[in-house]
């Protein structure tokens, strides 16, 4: 049940609307229902000549902030306790500690979530909890996501719904089976570099349909109330992606020499002893999200790991990951072993993009990725020093191997902020009410 | 490979149980495991609703091994002839008795000295095959206990074998399902021993004679369990455990599940009668020859209720 | 605000009429209500109805694929997924209203129609179905009459001429790309038909009422299709259309002949248990997860078989008994497979699919709280949760609003020890601290009372070798056991009106409003002078004013 700000569907508009989101100098609606307006301004190409590209990976249910801390700062540091799945990695990494979030803690996990994600308080729409802003892969697709055939990718071994938001009561929903992500973006309708695009009649027959449905939807903006004449706008952006992506079909694919086609991932990950093969699941998703960004199919992509309060039985876990992290009398060893392999699972991830070779280095030098959580310590719901991982230097424009810690508990969102410039988004502020900020976080950026 | 298993299956519980075999049928129980979850509404039966007293109490088999020679002269089992015997004697044809792990002699289970040759010969894998026949529904072997008023005790109860019949639902620990329900076996032996009695938690139950139906691979069998007994331990949480289960096997029975056998693979029945020709030890007939085998079993047994339960 | 017989015009003396009919005649009979019935909803005491807006709901996963089903036939393969159904005001159908359609909810939208839309085709057998001739080269003649018999079923009203035109340019583009394909023209126009928002999204702008001049009305075709999918979650029928069509439902008689053929069909059986469904949210069984190193009991096939016993005995006692709402927590009626007789550890009355039976006189265990789908679906992976079961009760079942914990709470409760065997002895801190005790002193207490059952919900005595004490009391009512629970649970005020907020926002399929609270109020009191029957009360719901009306557009 949401516990922040009440929304209805007259309030949910003025929620968007209210919100000063990503200052573009734009209202925030068209900024997100009509990407294109923003985002023609800077093109993908970068200094390094190569695509800048987002990627998020997301678990619920926090750490145990007393043994996540690294030692040491500045670039004199060392992985701390839970971080340790994460050896070998440091030179490619940063570490914030000692932030917290600015907004108020009203709904446990979801406040957080609403907070790291989106900068924003979390709202309630009619009893269940939703963001008010989208969250930073969306905001990030606004901007990377015109370019390519997906405007971004969402997918996670046990994802729940997903946390990445359009708006208001919108959601993309993850992909859970890394076989039908596989197939999605390497399946019909994907050349490889240097092969023949698709010819194809019926494309043009999709597109009169959507073109078609595009002046349904039109209409139908005409005769209906505000709230929904923006649900109407968002059903509107995805037709539009649609076009777009049959457009692309009858491109020559991007010539990128890293393209390759991934390891195709099994059909079924069955359960062992009750307990998802979470490790198996992600390594599979992490490589088909790595080769989706070499093949420039999308720019942005989202790995929902685990979801905010899930119970899931990790494997060796004796109770559901939830109830342990409420349960467990401290030091909570068991909660510990989970955020272990919570953190394996970030590794993997990042070990999988920093495996594509691009230029003179890696598809992770082009990009950053974010890895965090809802929470800090679970237990109670804290949102203090809070959890949060960026890898690659996003050519050139973030730090790396460097472990900064917060002398003043600032507020995480100037991470988010440094983040979304890096990626090449001219923003002058990010979220909204306590969670706001509007400088970034110049210790990381370069 | 099906055959051998098929050859071996009859093997194993041909040295178990003395089988009269009827000829080979396809059973709708094995193969039509259907549990229907999304059936239409109009499959529900109207089945009895009518309240009766209080249920018997009923168990299945879940596990069982053979009970085999623990230390040297020490086996589970029953002393199926009323005798103590050391080998010495005509009765026996030669085979000594056992002495159980609580030190009662008498007890009578030559076929635990057979069961080391069972490795010799390639039945090692006797004990998983009955457990995965247990598992597949072959062997429900059920225990019906009845006019139970104090389940720790009680000196006047009964209790009768019964044979179920339908598809096992197995835990996660891939043993039969406590609490289920199976039809009932339409040759379900219903052998009662109305003499049994339940003395702090033990029941003991017995002689009865058994004929279970098993079906083994889709192959069916009828088995014939003379002078048969039975003690196991009823738990709080209503299992039985520690479980033996005794009784004497006729030698023609044994030859002929290895004529049964000998049809799929022909150097079974020599095998069987090198294995058994001399092993028998008990019932001698009027030359003196013993004329059935005395065996023994451990098992543990899970409540279960047949469908359509009779009051 | 009062509301006092103005404005009502005709339908305030249909209403009172069909008020006598709904709750003494109709569907079944029963008793007849007290004598004051039929006053209720038209007399001074309840407050004016002021209608909501009209709002755009998108059909739900379920009322997609009846669509489908209801327009080309059942024996198609549906699509696996679709844009996910998400909940607002604890249901899905309100979610309809709130949520959005995803880039990725409009990518699957359109494969299901390019898939479903070649398969509807690619037969004669499926082409009679739907097409009235089978194509030829020369067929398009044809087309016009395909395109608005099928559009008006597809759509739900029909097609303005500028629609078909516009699907005729499609078909000609089709005829064009294909020239040797006469069946191409039919398979895109269908393809587009069920990409259209007015497939997707049940449209409801409403028209002004000419009997009550100032007031909105649903249009008679908006109208048809918000019964159809409240009363059988799925598109109308020809005949409703045909009734649309002919003004019937701008007539309390013909609107009343409509909602009882509806209610008398097969299909109303679905819509039960679709509604069913929805309120307890069985939709999350998917999600029910036990350790099966604590649970030997637990197997993938248990979530299905716990939702369709949930959805047998709700069909048991609303349509064979026509009983009271209450009678679905104290039944000891359930229907069952063998699986679940065997966590019940009672005989099962079949061997195959699902059989009626009574659950033991001596038993705890009591209709819908006593079923897995409940007690299951409320715990955790390894064990029971007082506080997820008496949530769930709290919210779901009596409308009671239970808060959130405090931030920077220490939640973590005592592992189990001697001094502390049961859940009830470690819950004991929520109760003490009143950081916790505030919100706990709702969920706590109801839902110890459920923990004779374990976390999958078979029946246990006691917890670490310790007697569990299951006694507690609902709001003042105490009791001893679930089974009493369950009677409190029956007995409630909360569980009557919590009960018709939730078929009311089932039907009108959008979160309520503030201006409809003397609308519930009436139907409430209905409904339980009807002897809270259900199938009465969705009767009274599809006539009310509430479900017919709607506001000006904001």
């Amino acid at each position: 049940m949401g516990r922040g700000t009440r929304l209805t569907r007259r309030t949910l508009l003025k929620g968007l609307l209210g919100g000063s989101v990503v200052t573009l100098g734009l209202p925030a609606l068209e900024l997100f229902f009509d990407p294109t307006r923003t985002a023609r301004a800077q093109g993908g190409g970068g200094d390094s000549g190569f695509p800048r590209r987002f990627g998020l990976f997301f678990w619920g249910n926090g750490i145990l902030p007393e043994r996540w801390v690294p030692t040491g700062e500045g670039d004199a540091w060392a992985l701390s306790e839970q971080l340790a799945p994460l050896a070998g990695l440091e030179d490619v990494l940063t570490i914030v500690s000692g932030t917290k979030l600015g907004v108020p803690n009203t709904s446990p996990h979801f406040a957080g979530a609403a907070g790291i994600l989106s900068g924003a308080p979390v709202g309630d729409a009619y009893g269940e909890n939703t963001f008010i802003l989208p969250s930073i892969d969306q905001v990030v697709a606004a901007k990377l996501g015109e370019l390519t055939r997906f405007r971004s990718l969402e997918f996670g071994a046990n994802p729940g719904p997903g946390l990445s938001f359009n708006g208001p009561s919108s959601r993309n929903p993850p992909e859970k089976s890394p076989f039908a992500l596989f197939e999605r973006v390497f399946g019909a309708g994907f050349t490889l570099p240097g092969e023949e695009p698709i010819v194809d009649p019926s494309l043009g027959l999709r597109r009169s349909i959507l073109d078609a449905v595009m002046g349904d939807i039109a209409g139908l903006q005409q005769r209906v109330g505000a709230a929904d004449r923006e649900r109407l706008e968002q059903h509107f952006e995805g037709i539009r992606g649609l076009e777009k992506r049959l457009a692309k079909l009858e491109e020559d694919p991007p010539n990128l020499a890293a393209c390759a086609l991934p390891t195709e991932p099994l059909a079924d990950y069955p359960d062992v002893e009750g307990r998802p093969k979470l490790q198996e699941k992600n390594a599979a998703f992490a490589e088909i999200a790595a080769f989706a960004l070499a093949c420039d199919q999308t720019r942005v992509f989202s790995n929902w790991f685990t979801y905010p309060v899930n119970n899931t039985l990790f494997a060796g876990a004796p109770s559901g990951h939830h109830q342990l992290t409420h349960d467990e009398p401290d030091p909570q060893p068991e909660v510990h072993k989970i955020v272990l392999q919570c953190i394996e699972a970030l590794a993997t991830q990042i070990r999988a993009l920093r495996a594509v070779p691009e230029g003179d280095g890696t598809l992770l030098d082009h990009m950053v990725l974010l890895g965090t959580s809802d929470v800090s310590l679970g237990k109670t719901h804290s949102l203090e020093e809070f959890p949060l991982v960026l890898a690659g230097g996003c050519s050139g424009r973030l730090v790396t191997g460097h472990h900064y810690r917060s002398p003043s508990s600032e507020n995480a969102s100037k991470v988010l902020l440094s983040v979304i410039r890096a990626v090449g988004l001219d923003a002058a502020s990010y979220g909204d009410q306590g969670g706001q900020a509007t400088e970034g976080l110049s210790a990381i950026e370069v | 490979m099906r055959i051998a298993s098929k050859t071996r299956a009859a093997l194993v519980l041909g040295s178990a149980l003395a089988l009269a075999a009827c000829e080979s049928e396809p059973t709708d129980a094995v193969t039509d495991a259907g549990q229907d979850v999304a059936a239409d509404q109009d499959e529900v039966a109207e089945a009895d609703i009518e309240p009766g007293p209080p249920a018997p109490r009923v168990f299945v088999i879940d596990t069982m091994g053979f009970a085999t020679e623990t230390e040297p002269g020490v086996a589970k089992g029953f002393n199926l002839d009323g005798q103590v015997s050391d080998g010495s004697d005509p009765e026996t044809c030669g085979h000594g008795d056992f002495t159980s792990p609580e030190g009662e002699p008498g007890v009578d289970n030559t076929l635990a000295t057979l069961v080391p040759l069972f490795e010799l010969t390639g039945l090692g894998a006797a004990e998983g095959l009955i457990q995965s026949t247990i598992d597949e529904g072959g062997i429900l072997l059920m225990w019906q206990v009845d006019g139970v008023d104090d389940p720790v005790n009680d000196d006047a109860v009964s209790v009768m074998v019964r044979a179920g019949e339908g598809v096992p639902l197995l835990g996660t620990d891939g043993l039969l399902l406590a609490g289920q329900t199976f039809g009932l076996h339409p040759d379900s032996p219903d052998s009662r021993s109305d003499d049994a009695s339940i003395e702090d938690g033990v029941l003991f139950a017995g002689p009865f004679t058994l004929r279970l139906p098993l079906v083994v691979f889709g192959v069916r069998y009828e088995l014939t369990f003379h002078d048969a007994y039975l003690r196991a331990r009823w738990t709080e949480d209503g299992r039985l455990v520690d479980g033996v289960l005794g009784g004497a096997v006729p030698y023609g029975d044994l030859i002929k599940v290895g004529e049964l056998a000998a049809q799929d693979d022909a150097s079974v029945l020599p095998a069987i009668e090198l294995v058994f020709g001399g092993a028998m030890d008990m019932a001698p007939d009027d030359e003196g020859v013993c004329t059935r085998l005395s065996g023994a079993f451990q098992f543990t047994a899970v409540s279960a209720f047949l469908l359509g339960q009779p009051e | 605000m009062k509301h006092t017989r103005s404005r009502v015009g005709r339908w305030g003396a249909a209403a009172a009429l069909v008020c006598a009919s709904v709750w003494t005649s109709a569907c079944g009979g029963g008793a007849a209500a007290p004598a004051s019935d039929d006053a209720k909803v038209t007399d001074d005491v309840y407050a004016e109805l002021v209608p909501a807006a009209p709002v755009l709901t998108r059909l739900t996963q379920a009322q997609y694929r009846n669509a489908v089903r209801d327009l080309l036939g059942d024996d198609l393969a549906l699509p696996a997924t679709l844009e996910p159904d998400a909940a607002a005001d604890g249901l899905l159908a309100a979610g309809a209203a709130v949520t959005t359609v995803s880039p990725r909810g409009a990518e699957l939208y359109e494969e299901a129609a390019l898939s479903l839309a070649r398969q509807a085709t690619e037969t004669p057998e499926r082409r009679a179905r739907v097409l009235p001739c089978e194509p030829t080269a020369e067929s398009m003649p044809c087309f016009g009459q395909f395109i608005a018999d099928v559009g008006r079923r597809a759509w739900r009203r029909p097609l303005t001429s500028d629609e078909i035109a516009a699907f005729e340019l499609l078909a000609g583009d089709a005829a064009q790309a294909f020239p040797d394909d006469p069946v191409a023209p039919f398979t895109w126009a269908l393809a587009g038909l069920m990409q259209s928002p007015h497939f997707l999204y049940r449209v409801e702008a409403g028209e002004p009422d000419p009997e009550a001049p100032g007031a909105r009305r649903l249009s008679a075709f908006e109208l048809a299709t918000r019964l159809a999918f409240f009363l059988w979650n799925a598109p109308p029928d020809e005949a409703l259309l045909a009734a649309a069509e002919a003004g019937d439902l701008d007539t309390a008689d013909g609107l009343v002949a409509q909602v009882d053929r509806l209610l008398a069909a097969d299909r109303a059986r679905e819509g039960v248990r679709s509604f069913v469904s929805d309120w307890l949210h069985l939709h999350q069984l998917p999600e029910l997860k036990k350790d099966p190193n604590v649970f030997k009991h637990f197997s993938p096939d248990l979530a299905a078989a716990a939702r369709e016993e949930t959805l047998r005995v709700a069909e048991h006692i609303v349509f064979e008994r026509e009983g009271d709402l209450g009678e679905l927590f104290t039944t000891r009626t359930t229907f069952i497979n063998r699986r679940l007789a065997a966590i019940y550890d009672i005989p099962a009355p079949v061997l195959e699919g699902f059989g009626q039976t009574e659950l033991p006189a001596d038993g705890p265990r009591r209709g819908l709280l006593g079923h897995v789908s409940f007690l299951g679906l409320h715990s955790h992976p390894t064990s029971s949760s007082a506080t997820l079961r008496g949530i769930f009760l709290r919210e779901t079942l009596l409308c009671d609003m239970v808060p959130d914990p405090p931030s920077d709470l220490n939640t973590a409760i005592p592992e189990p020890s001697p001094d502390a065997p049961t859940l009830r002895d470690r819950l004991q801190v929520h109760l003490e601290d009143p950081m916790c005790a505030s919100c706990h002193r709702l969920t706590d207490p109801v839902g110890l009372g459920f923990e004779p059952f374990d976390g999958m919900g078979r029946v246990r005595a006691t917890e670490n070798g310790v007697p569990i004490d299951p006694t507690g009391d609902l709001d003042g009512v105490a009791f001893a056991d679930p089974a009493e629970l369950a009677a409190a649970v029956a007995a409630s005020p909360k569980l009557t009106a919590c009960f018709v907020k939730k078929m009311y926002t089932y039907a009108v399929a959008r979160p309520t409003e503030p201006g409809e609270q003397g609308q519930l109020a009436a139907l409430t009191d209905a409904f339980e002078a009807d002897g809270r029957r259900v199938l009465g009360l969705m009767r009274a719901v599809a006539i009310s004013e509430g479900f017919r009306r709607v506001g000006e557009v904001q």
